[in-house]
């Protein structure tokens, strides 16, 4: 089965300064993959990759093996929720019907009428995100974990067969967290999902696949960390040191692989 | 104040203002959510520079101010296209090279002695036949555009990256956003001037976005405070023989003020009364 996305010897230039650098991996379909690494390594820029609002500087990237741009309909993205002020006066069921930008299946995009499909499917979309008494609510009126939901939505109402989660748990209380793991985990039954996130609880437990961005990449097509992997995103450190403890936490997240962990759990009397 | 009414002048003024009130409310609300009040700004100033070349090549003034102003706004919207952090760069020369250029094309014209003010500020009530239908072309081109183009014109006002994913043209949708703002001050121009149609292009629809649940919602009222302010302006000049397009920004620049202390009021309120609630709730 041919992949759903493949990076080619991909690497990203902004304004002079690398923010990836020969990527190489690819992505099966239905996987769930978790792509972690530090702030400024270059998440995003990935996510920008796949969806075709950035171009490569040098490589190739394809999804479902064409350019992404034309594949721009089987894509849902979640962008980070602060691009979008809660004091527009848009409701969330007027939000999620802008995901059907383009779609033939909403009818034309010329003219204030919507088609008559969109309704269905702006209400089946903010049902599957447990929003869809909030249709008519303003999304100033939302809490920030619920405006999540929506967005999650507007992804979802085109059908996609991937979805580009960026950073989706940010600036959220814990238990709004929680809502948006436990929907990701349903998403991710029917579809491919990519999820961009440096918070480990928030993006491990459904992976089947792991990414680490730190303007290189490493992949691992199992839900394992490598010790590359741990090295790439925070270097080398010392069994004692902040950055050791942290490791040592990451291994009761997802299992590490040929990797001695600095603080070993005492074994089993 | 009736009587007045019966001056064709006066039927006149009434009609440009209908007309201003309708284009700066449909496009003041694009300009508000889209936080483009600066680029209006700038449109509007560019727009001098067309004046000045009118007078200068002896061609029809609003004809050409509008065109040109339209051709700046549209360059200046491609330069910043792709780098949106120089806008304040692009805005910057167009307001201040489109006064610039105007002021020296109307020196270089010979014997010409051009009422300066009349373009700065309007003088509604001198707005003549041609005008009118000039701006009657221009508001019902507005409309239909934000009609035809709503959907897209509100999915880049959302989330311009957004669109940009599902394959909105994004570029040329910004293009006739900012050509339809350009449109937009032209239109108003004769009645209100260029220094104040910013004034009336932002203020009814920040005054809307208070209550308004939709972007459509949004432009009709922010059309009927337009209306309020115009007609209200109107009257007050016309009783107190004032200059009509300041006293048209001034009654709205004093709603604003009440709107927002009473807003202010509402929320100190509220506070309080939330402030209050622990206190007697206790044990």
């Amino acid at each position: 089965m041919p992949p759903v996305i493949a990076f080619e010897d991909v690497s990203f230039r902004y304004d002079g300064t690398w923010a990836v650098e020969d990527v190489s991996f690819e992505v099966a379909e239905g996987a769930f993959v978790a792509v972690l690494g530090p702030n400024g390594g270059g998440k995003t820029t990935l996510a920008k990759l796949i969806t075709g609002l950035l171009r490569p500087t040098t490589g190739r990237v394809r999804v479902f093996g064409d350019d992404p741009a034309r594949s721009a309909r089987r894509i849902g993205y979640v962008p980070q929720a602060a691009t979008i002020s809660p004091a527009f006066p848009i409701s969330a069921g007027d939000l999620v019907a802008l995901g059907l930008v383009g779609d033939e299946r909403a009818g034309s995009w010329i003219g204030p009428w919507r088609g008559r499909n969109t309704r269905k499917a702006v209400l089946e979309a903010l049902t599957a995100v447990e929003m869809d008494a909030f249709i008519d609510r303003p999304i100033g009126a939302l809490s920030g974990g619920q405006r999540q939901r929506v967005l999650i939505a507007r992804a979802l109402v085109g059908a996609p067969d991937v979805l580009v989660l960026d950073e989706p748990t940010a600036s959220i209380d814990p238990v709004g967290k929680s809502c948006i793991v436990e929907l990701l985990d349903r998403l991710a039954a029917d579809r491919t999902v990519i999820l961009i996130s440096h918070d480990l609880a928030t993006a491990v437990p459904q992976a089947t696949a792991v990414t680490c961005v730190n303007r290189q990449v490493v992949y691992n097509p199992e839900p394992m960390l490598t010790e590359p992997m741990l090295q790439l995103i925070y270097g080398v450190h010392r069994a004692n040191c902040p950055m050791g403890t942290f490791i040592h936490d990451m291994a009761h997240v997802l299992p590490m692989s040929g990797m001695r962990t600095p603080h070993p759990e005492p074994a089993d009397a | 104040m009736l009587e007045a009414l019966a001056y064709p002048f006066m039927q006149k003024a009434l009609l440009s203002v209908v007309l201003v009130s309708i284009a700066c409310g449909v496009v003041g609300a694009l300009v508000v959510v889209n936080r483009m009040t600066f680029l209006a700004g700038g449109v509007a100033h560019a727009g001098y520079g067309g004046v000045g070349l009118a007078f200068f090549a002896g061609w029809p003034v609003m004809i050409t101010a509008t065109l040109f102003a339209v051709g700046a706004a549209v360059l200046a919207a491609m330069i910043t296209l792709r780098d949106r952090e120089r806008l304040d760069v692009a805005v910057g020369l167009l307001w201040a090279g489109g006064m610039a250029f105007g002021v020296l094309l109307i020196d270089l014209t010979p014997g010409y002695n051009v009422d300066l003010m009349s373009y700065l500020f309007g003088s509604i009530l001198a707005v003549g036949n041609d005008v009118l239908w000039t701006m009657a072309v221009s508001v019902g081109a507005l409309v239909a555009i934000v009609i035809v183009f709503y959907r897209p014109l509100l999915a880049i006002s959302v989330d311009r990256e957004f669109a940009r994913v599902r394959g909105l043209p994004v570029a040329a949708v910004h293009i006739l956003l900012v050509a339809t703002v350009a449109l937009a001050v032209m239109t108003a121009v004769p009645a209100i001037g260029l220094i104040l149609v910013i004034a009336l292009l932002t203020i009814p629809a920040y005054l809307a976005e208070m209550t308004a649940r939709s972007l459509a919602m949004l432009m009709m009222t922010a059309v009927l405070w337009a209306l309020v302010f115009s007609l209200a302006g109107l009257a007050l000049a016309y009783a107190f023989d004032l200059t009509s397009g300041a006293v048209i920004v001034a009654s709205a620049v004093v709603t604003l003020a009440l709107a927002e202390g009473v807003r202010f009021g509402v929320r100190r309120l509220r506070k309080g009364t939330m402030d209050r609630v622990p206190a007697s709730a206790g044990p």
